[in-house]
């Protein structure tokens, strides 16, 4: 029954939960602090009077507020380096300039080179070209809040929205393992329309869209993302990587061609329904997406704060803080300490 | 007013100590007391200011892979009276162990389905990255599977394969239920190519032992069914025939035409999953990965800091700890040349010492 206690009582305490101990065996320097009191004596006067003058009771209180610092200052100085912790805290932060997700395909195709004739240094893969690009974008602009959804056969949340430009750089980097299966760009971008769904709308949102091809969207599909992009009011920007075979969004289609045996025509047609800012770049080599990068660099926002999770909050400083304390009375008491008896 | 107080306060102490002992020994005595103070209090003021220098630091490297296969839906723990997927499990138990893994740890994330790992982000630092990384670990969803086989040992191997491209002391820490899915053919099973122990790290089993039912989610993450029987034989898909022999098909068997499904016997409970201990044991043994089970209360802080786990490395180190070791040295000091020409520590260690000796030598 008493451990039982015992348990609930230190449940209820939050240990572990709300807060921890970097290390604890630091805490076994705590019964030092009940060496004033056992010790007994002082510096010592050679003077065969003193034990004939009465008790002096402020020289006791003295005496015993002095052995309380004593103590204070080591129970201070093992909880302090214990490290105390408060978990799951979190940090106000205000961010400036657009929101930007980046909206990555992954899938096989990108490990395809732009040409496919020429030297190596001419067949470059796009997959490296589009890291190349996302990463000037990402090295500039530090205001902007940036995320990243990767996505081939299902879209996956690399970097969340956030002011991390180094852990952005991370995932971009991660994706150098290749591409793999099909090009599921609707639900790439919804996962990243998701990702403004919780905020309000403070300034520019954007996203950018970097693939190589289009999809076949369905009706009831491209009316869903419709509503997504209305809703979030975000403006799209299309970097596509066009190869030699693609075609380009540039010149209209011949008459009479059936608009599906290009997918990527049919979603320039269907993004330019969307009624949100919608502008493509076509990057045949890769200085044409410098353009895409100035653009999206432009983008403006009004201050926002958000709220960004730190792993722990250091609670020592104030135990220092406290064993100082301590210390400084400790000195002041020296120096009100009798050095020398002179009768 | 104040110093006859104090002259008072010295006073109350008498000594019976004699004259000599205290000239001779007093000064010497009297200036280490004071350099022990001063050396508090100088030692806490520099702390106060946060010193902090790159010096070589304990930290740990980890590669946290999540199984995003959709047996780790399975709701089969429990925490606070509240069911938990195995997912959720393993998501917060990687969350936990952020926070406990000191700064200048490095964390790369993965994930894993059908045959292999997507390694979502290279290795980051965990202090100040700590906020991307966590809302990264929390996202993660089995609706990121780009296919909906679990193929655990080629995903395992996958991971070890790209644990030492992230880093020299990239550890692995790979969270699974174990389960095969569809079952797989053991001819055609890969071997590990490294030698065991290349690279170290946990094999952390998820779920319990008694088997429960798949749950299908939609795309809103509700419960839509449980995966029946009939449904997942229709997936089991075994390889080649066994038998190309021209003679056994004259005398009527015709492995070529016929279906090459791994069995009855091990699809009768294909659409169950629990947690397969004896493939995680032996996977473990394989690659020399430690296998542990994470039940609800277990902490995989623990592992991911325990012994082994350690790669040392210039890290950017807070001196408050030296500092404050130093002091308490100053502290006892100080404590130790207020008292010792007291006779009360003499008595004090003469009674500690007759205590000693009376225990160790009782004879006498």
């Amino acid at each position: 029954m008493w451990h039982d206690i015992a348990q609930q009582g230190w449940l209820a305490t939050g240990y572990g939960e709300h807060w921890g101990l970097a290390h604890g065996w630091p805490l076994l320097l705590l019964p030092l602090a009940l060496l004033p009191w056992r010790w007994q004596g002082q510096i010592h006067f050679p003077h065969p009077a003193l034990q004939g003058l009465p008790v002096d009771p402020l020289s006791v209180w003295l005496e015993r507020s002095w052995k309380a610092t004593l103590s204070l200052l080591i129970m201070a100085l093992s909880l302090a380096l214990s490290g105390p912790y408060l978990k799951s805290q979190f940090v106000e932060k205000v961010g400036r300039g657009a929101h930007v997700m980046i909206v990555l395909d992954r899938s096989a195709s990108m490990n395809e080179p732009f040409v496919k004739k020429g030297d190596a240094q001419a067949r470059v893969p796009k997959m490296e070209v589009a890291r190349k690009v996302l990463k000037t974008l990402v090295a500039q602009g530090h205001d902007d809040l940036m995320g990243m959804v990767t996505f081939s056969t299902s879209p996956i949340l690399a970097a969340p929205l956030g002011n991390d430009r180094v852990f952005v750089q991370a995932a971009l980097d991660a994706t150098e393992a290749g591409g793999m299966g099909f090009t599921a760009v609707a639900r790439g971008l919804g996962m990243a329309l998701d990702y403004f769904a919780d905020q309000p709308v403070t300034g520019a949102r954007a996203m950018v869209l970097v693939s190589d091809g289009g999809a076949h969207l369905d009706g009831k599909t491209q009316d869903m993302l419709r509503a997504m992009f209305m809703r979030q009011q975000a403006s799209l920007y299309w970097i596509y990587l066009r190869s030699e075979s693609g075609v380009s969004l540039k010149q209209s289609l011949a008459e009479g061609e059936n608009i599906d045996a290009y997918p990527e025509y049919a979603l320039h047609e269907y993004f330019q329904t969307l009624n949100v800012p919608y502008r493509v770049y076509e990057a045949e080599n890769p200085e044409a997406v410098m353009a895409a990068v100035r653009d999206i660099a432009r983008l403006k926002n009004k201050p926002t704060r958000y709220l960004e999770p730190v792993s722990r909050q250091d609670l020592s400083q104030y135990a220092y803080g406290l064993a100082w304390l301590a210390a400084v009375l400790l000195a002041v008491m020296f120096g009100l300490e009798l050095k020398r008896w002179q009768s | 007013m104040w110093r006859g107080v104090v002259k008072s306060w010295g006073k109350r102490l008498p000594s019976g100590w004699s004259e000599a002992v205290w000239s001779v020994a007093g000064n010497a005595q009297a200036t280490w007391r004071k350099s022990c103070l001063i050396g508090i209090l100088l030692l806490l003021t520099l702390v106060l200011f946060k010193p902090h220098w790159y010096l070589p630091n304990r930290v740990y490297d980890w590669y946290f892979v999540v199984d995003i296969t959709q047996s780790m839906n399975v709701p089969d723990y429990q925490v606070a009276g509240k069911s938990m997927s195995r997912l959720q499990m393993a998501k917060q138990s990687i969350r936990k162990t952020l926070s406990a893994l000191p700064c200048g740890s490095q964390v790369a994330l993965g994930m894993f389905t059908e045959r292999n790992v997507v390694n979502v982000v290279e290795p980051v630092e965990v202090c100040s990255h700590f906020a991307a990384l966590d809302q990264t670990v929390a996202s993660m969803d089995w609706r990121m599977a780009w296919a909906a086989d679990s193929f655990i040992s080629h995903g395992v191997y996958h991971a070890l394969e790209q644990a030492p491209q992230l880093g020299k002391q990239m550890r692995v820490m790979f969270f699974t239920d174990g389960q095969q899915a569809p079952p797989a053919n053991p001819k055609y099973m890969p071997s590990y190519a490294g030698k065991p122990g290349d690279v170290q790290g946990y094999l952390v089993g998820m779920g319990q032992r008694t088997p429960s039912k798949i749950p299908k989610l939609d795309e809103k993450n509700a419960v839509a069914g449980y995966w029946e029987q009939e449904e997942v034989q229709r997936f089991g898909n075994f390889g080649m025939a066994e038998t190309l022999s021209v003679l056994a098909m004259e005398q009527g068997q015709h492995d070529r035409n016929a279906g090459h499904g791994p069995g009855n016997n091990l699809l009768e409970n294909a659409h169950l999953s629990a947690l397969d201990a004896q493939n995680l044991q032996r996977l473990a043994t394989i690659t020399g990965l430690h296998y542990v089970r994470l039940d609800a209360t277990a902490d995989s802080s623990h592992w991911a800091t325990g012994l082994g786990m350690t790669a040392w490395r210039w890290a950017d180190t807070d001196l408050r700890p030296w500092l404050g070791w130093a002091a308490c040295a100053a502290w006892l000091g100080y404590l130790w040349l207020t008292f010792a020409a007291g006779p009360g520590l003499v008595a004090w260690a003469r009674s500690v010492k007759r205590r000693i000796g009376g225990i160790t030598r009782p004879g006498k």
